[in-house]
């Protein structure tokens, strides 16, 4: 089960998968620019982690350093094991080609990837991961219900857009090479220390799905599947605000076979039974190791066909202008199966016509608060280039912050 | 703008390949806490079944007995018999009678006479009267014995001649001799006066003739000379009458002969054949446990000999031994064949009486016959052949014997027994409230005995220290009577009285072994008409000492050590494990409080680690023990140490709370204990 904890939370993902709708409201947003039919090619690269729990130490210790160190994850200690921890982390990035036809329908091309992992677990599963059992001695460690969901996948998209006068909508299909699926669910289930360790209990409902995971990623097809996405862009008139309304990651992929392992017991461990501590011999120092102890619980192994969904979700932008060279923005996401919304605010300020800075905020969703500054420079006639940061806190207080998130992307326009 | 564009595209390659690196999960700094062990330590698991009684009350003692000396009888030793060698030769060797016979005509004889023949021939058919007619001859007439013999020269026997007259008249001064043909010699010589018509007439001559008569295949019998008398009136003259010859050849006994031998035994002979190495014994009836009978056969005899070995008087379920064998025709007579066979008795039953009279002991009879049988065949045998026979038993070791088992003394000792008891205990100090000790016999055999005890020594040999232990309030010297079958031993035991003085003092030494010196005698009334005596191997003399020590005690610093072997092959994934801390749980009940103490160590009994707890196990009380909780911190260092280790010394260092008054241990205290730890443990990263 640690295994599956450990890939499921600690390979890299994203926040979001960004698509079509983003290259619209960020182009409005940074430079004013409400001229949606001109033709271009869009392409974005970010990597974030969200969570309300975990601190961007022990995550910066996870990626960069390959080892969380004990003292990082001290602060896990004093969580409620009841409580919830809610993690949104990953990469993404992606490649759009839209047609240039005025009030007319337009056509999109793209290619990206994205992996991301999703979950909201109960704190006992994120200290008995980091910090191991010792520090909850007779303690009862509350460990689900909890699900943990990793995708790796790659896409080729294709869409359409039609844009005439206030409004502009589209939808792209993706089709997906997915390459890595990792899912892990918890029902009830907890594990109780006695004190001085002399006995474990636990009770135990979890299901682990894994794709294979011997191939690169970008050679591996391990499942296909479809994402959908759609949007609605409204602008009544130039001092009117501008509406994106999307839903995002509507889609499915498909698994030929995925190894999973299930188990609903309780199990308890309290030593080896020596009937004649006097007559010492090897079965006494014949342990098994945390791996090998998996198959002494009795896991119940298949390897079925699976469907799984993807973490469907809408994004809602709003942005107002203020003046000519100030914007508001105002963005909610929420996701459709789980946690809570999410709600980001900002000021675009355009000094000059070739860039522009927003301080934003972001709280809700998978996060407690965020800051960020983002950046926007019109270099020539044709290239747009953006920047987007929640590192500060990361820089600043990395023991005391829980997410980051960088952002870089553009557009050329032709 | 085309350089945007391939700037884009660089870009967005690289974003696509370049930036999703699979990660590897991160080590993680874990503590552990899991439990190792649990176990529960009573008194059965502390003193092994064999070492423990219970009183009623639950009150533990140690009982131990421990073996002085023990001994079957020298009886069971290896027996042998002398080599049994039986020669045979042919003088009993034997040949069937021989008959032989032939004839002459009275034509026959008519032409070789050429006075009467003519008229005699002439008047054939017609009855006339015939006159008499003097000196008549015939011969050779041939006998021929070739079917049964070519030539044989005998020791002994007869020849007997018979002459049937058929002619119509009667014969007389019949001179007639029988000559080998080939030499020419006469065998027989002799006379008939007068043979009637019809008449046959015989004479026997004795053949045991020095030198020895040589009888060739073919005979030649002459009539050298005989007289046709004349007849008392007319008679039919028929040339076709006879007369017949006869040779009978009877009672033979050769001393060579190539000759068609009819089946005959050459050899038949018992043998009494005393066993050895018996002493003094009188051994009448014997199992063998393991032993061999070993037969070698050597003959010159060119013909096959068949022999037939036995032993009435042993026997196996119910069937005497009893073998027969086949020894291939000598080359020749100067090419003996040679066979050698070997017999397993084990489990044989023998009768050492003699036999077919019963009436000895330590004896061993045995029944040889050897025999050629008849094939038809002419066979080349001399008296100068020879069959030798050699019968011998070897390996012999009886596993049970009845008779008398012998009278001798033996002086035992010191005869050393190892005492286990105290292998493991070393105490600063130790007493008893009681000890008890007795000295026991068991006799398995019903062969009494007399055992004298001179001394009884505890000694411990790591220190030198011994202690004589006091003999005074036993029976000395010891009647030991025989046991009444070979299932129901003769036991007895003498207990020391008002020993525990001087038994504290023996048992303070913690000695690992006794010392006994004593002198033992067999069949000490040396009786030995006294044959219902009998032993089983397996059944021995012992003398024992049993050791009753009631748990009952005042102890400083007693110290259990034991040695086992470690092995850290199979703790999987140690490398992850680093410093932490040991814990050992353990709820006494016995009024004992304990310090314990580890010491790894390696292949070379160096020591590596050692392991001592913080604090020293509360003593207990009976249905309300104490909880102790021991900790051992150890550093990523000591447990490399530990996981080096192959062997580690186990120390408990015992003491009663009070050093006046004993305390007592009874059967339902128990010791609890639960091994658990608490670790840092690196778990994951690549080495996952």
């Amino acid at each position: 089960m640690r295994l599956a904890i450990i890939i499921t939370l600690l390979t890299a993902a994203s926040v979001h998968a960004w698509a079509q709708s983003d290259w619209i409201w960020n182009q409005y947003l940074y430079s004013g620019d409400t001229n949606l039919s001109r033709g271009g090619i869009w392409c974005h690269a970010e990597y974030g982690i969200q969570t309300n729990t975990l601190s961007n130490k022990l995550m910066n210790e996870a990626i960069y350093q390959g080892r969380i160190n004990s003292a990082t994850s001290d602060a896990v200690v004093d969580l409620n094991s009841a409580d919830y921890t809610r993690l949104s982390a990953g990469t993404n990035g992606a490649i759009w080609y839209r047609t240039a036809r005025p009030n007319a329908w337009r056509f999109l091309f793209g290619l990206g990837y994205n992996d991301h992992a999703i979950g909201l677990m109960k704190n006992g599963v994120a200290q008995l991961y980091l910090k191991g059992n010792g520090p909850f001695e007779d303690q009862k460690m509350e460990l689900g219900p909890s699900e943990i969901t990793y995708h790796s996948y790659q896409f080729a998209g294709l869409g359409i857009e039609h844009g005439k006068q206030n409004v502009t909508w589209g939808i792209t299909a993706q089709l997906i090479k997915s390459s890595r699926y990792t899912h892990l669910k918890l029902g009830e289930s907890s594990l109780y220390t006695a004190p001085y360790g002399t006995a474990v209990e636990s009770s135990l409902n979890f299901r682990y799905d894994a794709s294979a995971s011997e191939q690169a990623k970008l050679s591996a097809w391990y499942g296909t599947g479809y994402s959908l996405n759609a949007y609605y862009v409204y602008k009544a008139s130039e001092k009117a605000p501008m509406i994106c309304v999307e839903l995002r990651d509507a889609g499915q992929i498909f698994y030929q076979g995925v190894r999973r392992l299930r188990l609903n017991d309780s199990l308890n461990f309290y030593g080896v039974g020596v009937n004649n501590i006097l007559q010492l011999d090897d079965s006494l120092v014949s342990g098994e190791n945390l791996d090998s102890i998996e198959a002494l619980l009795g896991l119940q192994q298949s390897h079925p066909k699976l469907t799984t969904w993807l973490p469907a979700h809408f994004n809602i932008h709003f942005i107002q202008p203020l003046s000519e060279k100030v914007r508001l923005e105002i963005g909610l996401k929420q996701y459709v199966s789980m946690g809570i919304p999410e709600v980001a605010v900002g000021i675009a300020f355009q000094p000059k016509p070739w860039i522009s800075f927003e301080p934003r905020i972001r709280f809700g969703g998978f996060t407690r608060f965020d800051v960020g500054l983002n950046a926007f420079l019109q270099a020539g006639q044709h290239l747009q280039i953006i920047l987007k940061s929640e590192q500060f806190e990361n820089l600043i207080a990395p023991d005391k912050s829980t997410s980051q998130y960088l952002f870089f992307g553009g557009q050329v326009s032709f | 703008m085309r350089t945007y564009l391939k700037l884009v595209l660089v870009f967005s390659i690289a974003i696509t390949v370049g930036c999703r690196r699979e990660l590897e999960p991160p080590e993680v700094e874990n503590e552990l806490l899991t439990p190792i062990l649990r176990t529960s330590l009573d008194i059965s698991k502390i003193v092994p079944d064999s070492l423990r009684s219970e009183a009623d009350d639950g009150l533990i003692s140690l009982v131990y007995r421990t073996t002085l000396y023990e001994s079957t009888l020298d009886i069971f030793d290896e027996l042998t018999t002398k080599q049994f060698e039986n020669v045979a030769k042919l003088d009993s060797l034997k040949l069937d009678d021989r008959i032989v016979e032939n004839h002459i005509t009275l034509g026959q004889i008519a032409e070789n006479d050429q006075v009467y023949g003519p008229t005699i021939i002439a008047l054939n058919g017609q009855t006339v009267p015939i006159p008499a007619i003097s000196n008549l001859s015939f011969g050779p007439n041939v006998l021929d014995g070739s079917e049964f013999f070519d030539e044989m020269t005998l020791d002994t026997g007869y020849m007997t001649i018979s002459i049937s007259n058929g002619f119509p008249s009667s014969i007389s001064d019949i001179d007639f001799s029988i000559v080998n043909q080939t030499a020419q010699n006469a065998i027989v010589q002799d006379t008939f006066s007068k043979i009637y018509p019809n008449q046959t007439r015989s004479k026997t001559y004795d053949l045991d003739q020095d030198p020895r008569v040589v009888v060739e295949s073919f005979l030649e019998a002459w009539v050298d000379n005989f007289n046709l008398d004349a007849s008392s009136g007319p008679v039919l003259i028929d040339t076709s009458d006879r007369i017949t010859v006869k040779i009978t050849i009877g009672d033979l006994r050769v001393y060579a002969a190539v000759a068609v031998f009819p089946q005959q035994n050459i050899i038949n002979t018992g043998d009494i054949n005393a066993m050895q190495q018996v002493s003094n014994s009188r051994i009448i009836k014997a199992v063998a446990k393991k032993g061999f009978v070993n037969v070698e056969v050597v003959s010159t005899v060119e013909d096959e000999l068949y022999f037939y070995y036995n032993i009435p008087e042993g026997l196996y379920n119910g069937s005497p031994f009893d073998i027969n064998e086949t020894i291939p025709a000598a080359p020749s007579s100067n090419k003996p064949s040679k066979k050698s066979f070997k017999y397993d008795v084990s489990g044989y039953e023998f009768g050492m009486t003699g036999y077919p009279i019963k009436d000895s002991f330590n004896v061993f009879y045995s029944e040889l016959r050897g025999e050629i049988q008849y094939t038809g065949k002419k066979r080349n045998i001399t008296l100068e052949d020879s069959i030798r026979i050699f019968v011998h038993l070897s390996g012999f070791i009886p596993e049970y014997m009845e008779g008398y088992a012998g009278d001798t003394t033996i002086s035992v000792g010191p005869s050393i027994a190892k005492l286990s008891l105290f292998d493991k205990l070393s105490a600063k100090s130790l007493s008893f409230e009681q000890v008890k000790m007795s000295v026991g016999i068991s006799n398995g055999n019903n062969v009494p005995f007399k055992i004298a005890i001179h001394e009884i020594k505890a000694k411990n040999t790591k220190t030198g220290k011994s202690v004589s232990i006091d003999l005074g309030s036993v029976d000395n010297p010891i009647s030991v009577s025989g046991a009444s079958s070979i299932f129901e031993p003769w036991e007895n035991s003498w207990s020391f009285e008002n020993a525990t003085a001087n038994l504290n003092n023996v048992l303070s030494i913690f000695p690992d072994q006794f010392e006994t010196s004593m002198t033992i005698e067999i069949n000490p009334d040396k009786d030995t008409n006294d044959l219902t005596q009998f032993a089983v191997d397996s059944n021995k003399l012992s003398a024992y000492a049993d050791i009753e020590i009631p748990l009952s005690f005042i102890a400083d610093e007693l110290t259990l050590i034991d040695t086992v072997e470690f092995s850290s092959a199979n703790i999987s994934s140690p490398e992850g494990i680093g410093s932490g801390t040991l814990y050992a749980i353990v709820d006494n009940s016995f009024p004992l409080r304990a310090e314990i103490e580890l010491m790894f160590l390696d292949a070379g009994g160096n020591r590596l680690q050692q392991v001592t707890f913080d604090e020293e196990v509360a003593a207990g009380k009976l249905n309300n023990p104490t909880e102790t909780v021991l900790a051992w911190s150890f550093d990523r260092n000591s447990f490399d140490n530990v996981l080096s280790a192959s062997h580690v010394i186990m120390k408990a260092s015992v003491s009663t709370v009070s050093t006046s008054t004993p305390v007592k241990i009874y059967s339902t205290m128990d010791l609890d204990v639960k091994l658990s730890a608490r670790f840092n443990y690196l778990y994951g990263g690549k080495k996952k």
